[in-house]
């Protein structure tokens, strides 16, 4: 658990970091043209602008007691990133493995990993949703899946 | 042709057998996965996008309109079965619904909220119909500058509504614009932030940031929860509720309807914001307002049928001139546009096969949701017992295969994650996403619309602030941002005023 004023500093800091690189790298772009502002005026503004907000927030926050704002509920982030981790998995193999071998590998992962249910249970759970997926995207909405080195 | 003409032409197009069913399935959908806690109507609609693509669009939208005010009666289930709103819309409902079904009258609770959901979305429909033509009337002759000006005003009114805090919404609004920007220019043709990578020089897809945010954000923050709901069992036979219980809920349908209506028509303000101020409301006009919180059948009624009748009103904005009034609305918006339609002012005109057929299909939609959820409401109630272990990954896969479906395009996939990592950060510190989403969609039409202004008034702003129809609505825009310090003052001056009149006391 960390207290919401921590959080909402670490928030800050990060979009403020971000602030200052999106400003950086609209005021490569044109500003102003002949016929009124260029591709780089709005986000130059919105980056300054972030960073004012950002500022802000940073600056409530930072004096703030811990207990001021009450608590951001990340007590349990490690399942948060082990599912994360899956979808990032998901997305890293989706082109190698073709999408329907992914999904089942995904749901695999997730019902036995995160989830801790029986092999009997999440093994047939999981190929049934690899399956259901085939038939609505393949065969009811005509959209053709990722194929993958294995060719499905 | 008359509004009544318009509307009977509108149900030639809604009772065709296709639009019909499509019509049942978006009512069907919207209950089901209303009553899943953690999914709400903004997640279910970005989710179920991806079937319509590439189809008719009249029959697209009137099913996900049926997904959006079905979903809305859907929630109405967790709130009063298991004290756990589906959606935000449906935090009053558990208040006295939860409470009678605590007393064993679980199932008239869940009967009136169906025929107050029926009565309040004819209305809204009622009034959709009334309002929308004139509006779209008077919208026609929006020039660039008004266009922007109202945009902005959407944009800031869903911000300033949008969350617990201000200032987080500020920013949760400027990230949507700032990735907004991503992509080539469309005035000047210029690339922005695309890397060199040819798939972002359209930009960035609202859907990924929609399922992101609404989809996977929403089932990490559940997956940690364990969530594992005691359900109270109903006796289903004591559905309908008494005569007398239906008179007594009179007042609160009208209310619910009317003042929800007018809510769902502001941008920004939305269902939710409708369902609690009816809700006061109700208390307010009650000869017994003490017993409000403790299972009075009113307190179900009202907010339940404002939550269905702003979802009509939110369209009021959407169709006619193109500005989303919240995220779920927002998700419709990018939609009409992926189907290549125009919206504005003069969607009415030139697809009036569209705007009617969606309209008389919400009247066959309502009068579906109250023939369906009363005899069906045990059966739509188990789906309160689908474990969340199975659901969780199959919500996950169904976001990422569904924007992938799109465009074919596994780049999108790699948003959808980066959208998911911001979307957990901004649930777990209180950053609304519904701005995030609105911003994204109406971030491009914006910029044209500044751009086009200020080349009209060769660079000069004052064509923002001065001009009949444009000058108020930046105005309210502003009084929208300035409205935090506006309250802490009266509450200020109020509290001074309160301590001097007992000063003068003792």
């Amino acid at each position: 658990m960390i207290s919401m004023a921590k959080g909402n500093v670490y928030a800050a800091v990060v979009l403020l970091a971000f602030a200052f690189y999106y400003s950086y790298e609209s005021l490569q772009l044109p500003l102003w043209t002949d016929v009124g502002p260029g591709a780089g005026a709005l986000p130059t503004l919105s980056g300054i602008l972030l960073a004012v907000l950002a500022l802000a927030l940073l600056l409530r926050n930072a004096r703030k007691s811990s207990s001021e704002e009450g608590e951001a509920d990340f007590a349990h982030w490690r399942v948060a990133l082990t599912v994360l981790f899956g979808v990032f998995l998901f997305v890293l193999l989706a082109k190698t493995l073709g999408m329907l071998l992914t999904i089942l590998l995904f749901m695999v992962l997730y019902t036995l990993g995160v989830e801790r249910i029986r092999w009997p249970v999440a093994l047939p759970f999981s190929a049934a949703t690899a399956g259901m997926f085939y038939l609505i995207f393949e065969v009811w909405l005509d959209v053709p899946l990722a194929i993958g080195v294995f060719g499905i | 042709m008359d509004v009544l003409g318009m509307l009977a032409f509108g149900f030639s197009v809604a009772l065709t057998p296709t639009n019909l069913l499509l019509c049942l399935l978006g009512v069907v959908i919207g209950t089901v996965i209303g009553a899943l806690p953690g999914l709400g109507p903004a997640g279910t609609v970005a989710m179920l996008l991806p079937f319509t693509f590439g189809r008719d669009p009249t029959g697209s939208m009137i099913m996900l309109a049926g997904i959006y005010y079905g979903g809305m009666y859907g929630g109405s289930l967790t709130s009063i079965l298991i004290n756990t709103p589906g959606e935000s819309a449906s935090v009053m409902t558990c208040v006295d619904g939860y409470q009678m079904a605590r007393q064993g009258r679980a199932a008239v609770a869940l009967g009136i909220s169906a025929i107050a959901s029926f009565v309040a979305g004819t209305v809204g429909v009622v009034g959709l119909m009334v309002i929308a033509p004139p509006l779209a009337g008077f919208a026609v002759s929006f020039g660039p500058p008004e266009y922007f000006a109202l945009m902005l005003m959407g944009l800031m009114a869903v911000t300033a509504v949008g969350g617990k805090s201000m200032l987080k919404a500020l920013i949760a609004g400027l990230f949507g614009l700032m990735m907004a920007w991503v992509g080539t220019d469309k005035m000047t043709g210029v690339p922005r932030f695309t890397y060199s990578q040819p798939f972002l020089l359209d930009g960035i897809p609202f859907i990924a940031a929609a399922m992101g945010i609404f989809g996977v954000a929403e089932v990490l923050v559940n997956v940690e929860r364990k969530f594992k709901p005691e359900i109270i069992q109903a006796r289903w036979r004591d559905l309908y509720p008494s005569l007398q219980e239906l008179k007594v809920c009179t007042g609160a349908f009208w209310r619910g309807s009317i003042i929800g209506f007018l809510i769902g028509v502001l941008p920004g303000a939305g269902a939710t914001i409708a369902s609690f101020l009816t809700y006061a409301v109700e208390k307010k006009a009650s000869k017994y307002p003490e017993k409000f919180g403790t299972g009075v059948i009113e307190g179900v009624a009202a907010p339940e049928g404002a939550n269905n009748a702003a979802t009509a009103g939110a369209l009021v904005p959407l169709l006619t001139l193109g500005i989303p009034g919240s995220g779920t609305a927002a998700i419709m918006l990018g939609a009409l546009m992926m189907y290549g339609l125009k919206p504005g002012p003069l969607l009415m005109e030139k697809n009036p096969e569209f705007f009617w057929g969606v309209v008389a299909s919400m009247y066959i939609g309502n009068v579906l949701l109250l023939i369906i959820n009363l005899p069906l409401v045990p059966l739509f109630a188990k789906v309160l017992n689908v474990p969340y272990w199975a659901l969780g990954p199959v919500v996950i896969v169904m976001c990422l295969v569904g924007v992938y479906s799109l465009n074919n395009s596994l780049f999108d996939l790699w948003l959808v994650f980066l959208f998911s990592v911001a979307g957990y950060f901004m649930k777990k510190l209180d950053f609304p996403g519904p701005p995030v989403v609105l911003a994204l969609v109406l971030g491009p039409m914006m910029e044209t619309n500044m751009k086009r202004a200020l080349q009209i008034s060769h660079g000069d702003v004052g064509i923002f602030f001065f001009r009949p129809i444009a000058g108020p609505l930046m105005a309210i825009t502003v009084a929208f941002l300035l409205w935090p310090l506006i309250r802490s003052m009266l509450q200020r001056r109020r509290g001074s005023e309160l301590a001097a009149t007992r000063l003068d006391h003792a």
